[in-house]
């Protein structure tokens, strides 16, 4: 049965259980949109970085690739950020762009542009259909390369004539991923585990993205195994409350091997080796010590200076070494009472300045155990790590790229694909002005996203950098403040309940209110101005 | 009304005692600095103001049908025979917050004072040593380590307050938990007791000697303690077994801080003395000159209050005289 390219990526769509497009429209996306009908909803964001980083989310929270469908060039261009981000979250998108007329684009009518090369260096695959009974099946491509590991967003020009034209929807593609590394290979990892003296496993954010946290915890319960998370991880591999976890690597060089050091062995599972960001001289890996690496991705296992990678699904290999190495006497895990301890006297200790650690400590005891937290809390990012600890899997999100303006989208779009789950944002003063308008789509959909801000007033890790690196030097700089904002007049603006705390006892009623449900709200904190030293 | 003041033995006591009938003027005062003293004043006594280092037994007790009042000039009433006084329905107070900033003071100065190995260094250095070396493989800072309070009373409290700051964890022992609220100001997290041993690099004790309190610190407990763990001891001699203590410096612990002895004064020869690792103090923590004042004024207060009729403060037992 015939009918038009609409019709047959509608159908394919919803074979693919599509039930949200995340757009921006221009003209060139209208006959999309009028095929759209009911049953997939559209979420309109108001500028594209807030659309894709929403659709981030929404895949990433599913664990389906998620469609996002933007306009011609300055449309992608505002999404290029997002998309960068989107990439090195390994996120499964499907990203369009209308482009103008083919019978005309020779002559580069307005919005038109090179779009399939404007997002090729940041997809996995990149298209524009020359014909239109291409275009259903280019959809179907595109959720096939998306959804396979490693996942990540790929990218279809459509041009606005080929919508109306006749095309059949594709048949639906099973394509059935690659399996484990082949036991061969893990056998070689098993007998370095079983001959290491020291062995210690770092966990990335491919644990988390693979579903694998029961196999984790099992390989290092089964060999005693304590568990370091990967530094800058986009996703926690590992609950951290474990008594095997021993805390977050910090991204450089030099911690790293600090905290590494004197461990025989080190398993990195789902993590590129390593994520650093500021350089500094010396081995890129820990010396005196056997990496191997378990990931999904070629491309990580190629670019790591590991003794040796395994390429596959990371379950199946965890769950491989669980049975091939002889578990190790089962120690004694030490208590993690004197944690929480820890945190209590450093909260107390900033209550007065409300210090992360204590906005942190405070929110921990209002937070239900199934809350979801998206960071991009940026100086205050490490003491949220280690305040707000993961009890299960999917429950920490934050921008892989270190790009700004992801997290406020990303939690509606969190919260759209797990309405179930608590989902709060929490995000510096700085970086939610990047894509504030994330409030507005919270407000219109309803979405209970608890946003807590955290007014310092300033780019501050800019400031922590600039001591690092450059001493001396802080006060010649400019830049690097931000007086003047009002996150709730802009949040009542757009819709969203909002409050301002300025002393540390209104804090746990305002998150108890912005926890209640029944819609977003925004509680901005006036927080401690001090610099951290983070390098 | 005949009341009778039993005072540390000082210089100051004809000065306290000019300054006592002053105030006191329609009573009749009677100072004395000794139990000797006290005996023959007692059967006719009708307010006794008593201080720790005169035990006042159940015999004397007995002995006093008048009494009607015995305020503690001080904070501890474990000299006192509590159950006679109870059985003669005679009112007990005492000054209750009066040495809390002082003790709390003293357990800050000889955390940082073992934790810098200050004692052993002043020493050397009387002795014509440069104990440098010594100093450097030893001094600790106090950031970054774990203070357990055993005891978290008024004086816990205070020393909570006080510690915090230096970037210290604190975790408490007490069979009363304090409520969340208080927790989270104070910073303070409740674990059992061997837990917190475990968990603590310095370990200080601030609970009220009583039969579930008696060698509370014994071989067991010390043993649970972390290798190189600091003790500080400024509440009562008896609340730990003193040869397990020292035992314990010999093999375990880095360093202890005791200000209490059982008795007092101890003998010139106790073992504990002649420990390299041992900071003394003659049962001093709670009496500075300020805690001295305070707790002067408060038992004249709470006396010039009953004399008065008034509510009285600090009130240990209800009496019935
Ligand atoms: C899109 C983008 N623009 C700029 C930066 C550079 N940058 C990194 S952190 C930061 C400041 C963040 O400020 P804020 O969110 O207030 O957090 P704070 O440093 O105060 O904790 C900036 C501007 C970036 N990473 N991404
Ligand atoms: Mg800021």
């Amino acid at each position: 049965m015939s009918g038009t390219v609409s019709a047959a990526v509608h159908q394919l769509l919803l074979e693919h259980d599509v039930r949200h497009v995340f757009g921006n429209p221009g003209s060139t996306e209208l006959p999309f949109l009028i095929g759209l009908g009911t049953d997939i909803k559209y979420v309109l964001g108001l500028q594209e970085s807030v659309v894709t980083a929403m659709a981030d989310g929404y895949a990433q929270a599913s664990g389906r690739p998620a469609l996002v469908n933007l306009h011609t060039a300055p449309g992608l261009g505002n999404a290029a950020g997002a998309l960068f981000t989107a990439q090195k979250n390994k996120t499964p998108l499907v990203v369009t762009a209308g482009q103008q007329d083919t019978r005309h684009l020779a002559w580069e009518p307005l919005l038109s542009g090179p779009l399939v090369e404007m997002a090729a260096p940041y997809v996995k695959w990149a298209t524009q259909p020359t014909s239109p009974s291409d275009v259903p099946d280019a959809f179907a491509r595109a959720f096939q390369i998306a959804g396979t590991p490693p996942t990540g967003p790929v990218f279809i020009s459509i041009p606005i004539n080929f919508w109306d034209a006749e095309a059949e929807a594709p048949p639906v593609r099973r394509v059935t991923a690659p399996g484990a590394a082949p036991p061969g290979a893990l056998d070689r990892l098993a007998r370095a585990l079983a001959a290491a003296q020291n062995p210690a496993m770092v966990a990335g954010a491919g644990i988390d993205r693979a579903g694998a946290w029961d196999n984790a915890v099992a390989l290092a319960e089964h060999l005693g195994l304590p568990v370091y998370e990967e530094p800058l991880a986009p996703r926690r591999g590992f609950p951290s409350g474990h008594p095997l976890f021993r805390g977050v690597l910090k991204p450089a060089v030099p911690m790293v091997s600090q905290d590494l050091a004197g461990y025989d062995l080190i398993l990195v599972v789902g993590a590129p080796v390593f994520t650093y960001y500021p350089y500094y001289p010396g081995p890129q890996v820990p010396p005196g010590a056997d990496i191997y690496l378990l990931t999904d991705d070629p491309a990580d296992a190629a670019r790591a200076p590991v003794k040796e990678a395994f390429v596959g699904d990371l379950g199946g290999a965890l769950s491989y070494l669980v049975t091939h190495v002889a578990a190790r006497p089962p120690t004694t895990f030490p208590s993690r009472a004197s944690e929480v301890a820890r945190r209590r006297s450093e909260a107390a200790r900033g209550r007065d300045r409300m210090t992360p650690a204590y906005i942190f400590n405070t929110l921990a005891a209002k937070l239900p155990e199934d809350s979801i937290i998206v960071d991009e809390s940026i100086t205050a990012s490490p003491t949220l790590r280690d305040y707000l600890p993961v009890h299960r899997p999917a429950s920490y999100f934050t921008a892989a790229s270190g790009a700004l303006g992801w997290a406020m989208p990303a939690a509606v779009g969190i919260k759209l694909a797990q309405p179930e789950r608590p989902v709060v944002a929490i995000v510096g003063d700085g970086s939610a002005m990047y894509s504030i308008q994330a409030l507005w789509t919270a407000a219109q959909w309803q979405t209970p996203v608890l946003f807590i801000v955290l007014n310092n007033g300033q780019y501050a890790i800019l400031k922590s950098y600039t001591q690092a690196f450059y001493p001396g030097t802080l006060s010649q700089v400019q830049g690097l403040n931000l007086p003047g904002l009002d996150l709730c007049g802009l949040a009542g603006a757009m819709g969203v309940a909002a409050e301002r705390v300025s002393s540390p006892d209104a804090l746990g009623p305002a998150f108890e209110r912005g926890l209640a449900g029944g819609g977003p709200y925004l509680v901005e904190v006036m927080s401690d101005r001090t610099v951290p030293a983070l390098f | 009304m005949k009341i009778v003041a039993v005072l540390p033995p000082s210089d100051q006591i004809p000065a306290q005692e000019r300054l006592l009938q002053g105030m006191l003027k329609d009573h009749e005062i009677r100072i004395v600095t000794s139990g000797d003293a006290l005996a023959p004043l007692i059967p006719e006594a009708e307010i006794l103001v008593s201080t720790a280092f005169v035990p006042i037994t159940g015999e004397m007790i007995r002995n006093a049908p008048r009494l009607r009042f015995l305020q503690v000039a001080g904070v501890g009433v474990d000299h006192i025979d509590m159950e006679a006084a109870r059985a003669a329905g005679i009112t007990v107070a005492n000054v209750a917050a009066a040495n809390a900033v002082s003790v709390a003071e003293h357990v800050v100065m000889v955390a940082l004072a073992m934790t810098r190995d200050l004692c052993n260094a002043h020493t050397a250095m009387r002795a014509g040593q440069w104990s440098l070396p010594q100093w450097m493989s030893r001094a600790r800072e106090l950031a970054g380590l774990t203070v357990g309070i055993v005891g978290m009373g008024r004086i816990g409290r205070e020393v909570a307050r006080r510690l915090l700051p230096f970037g210290v964890t604190i975790v408490y022992y007490d069979v009363q938990p304090l409520d969340q609220a208080t927790e989270d100001e104070l910073g303070v997290t409740l674990l059992p007791l061997d837990d917190l041993l475990a968990a603590a690099d310095i370990v200080t004790v601030h609970v009220p000697l009583n039969e579930n309190t008696y060698h509370l610190f014994d071989a067991t407990r010390f043993a649970r303690m972390k290798p190189g763990a600091y003790f500080i001891n400024a509440a009562r001699a008896e609340i730990v077994d003193e040869n397990a203590l020292i035992e314990a410096l010999k093999t375990r612990l880095g360093a202890a801080a005791i200000d209490v002895f059982s008795p007092e004064p101890p003998q010139p020869d106790h073992p504990l003395f002649s420990l390299p690792n041992v900071i003394l103090t003659p049962h001093g923590a709670g009496v500075t000159v300020n805690a001295q004042q305070r707790i002067a004024q408060g038992a004249i207060q709470n006396v010039l209050r009953y004399l008065d009729g008034r509510p009285l403060a600090d009130v240990v037992i209800a009496g019935t005289r």
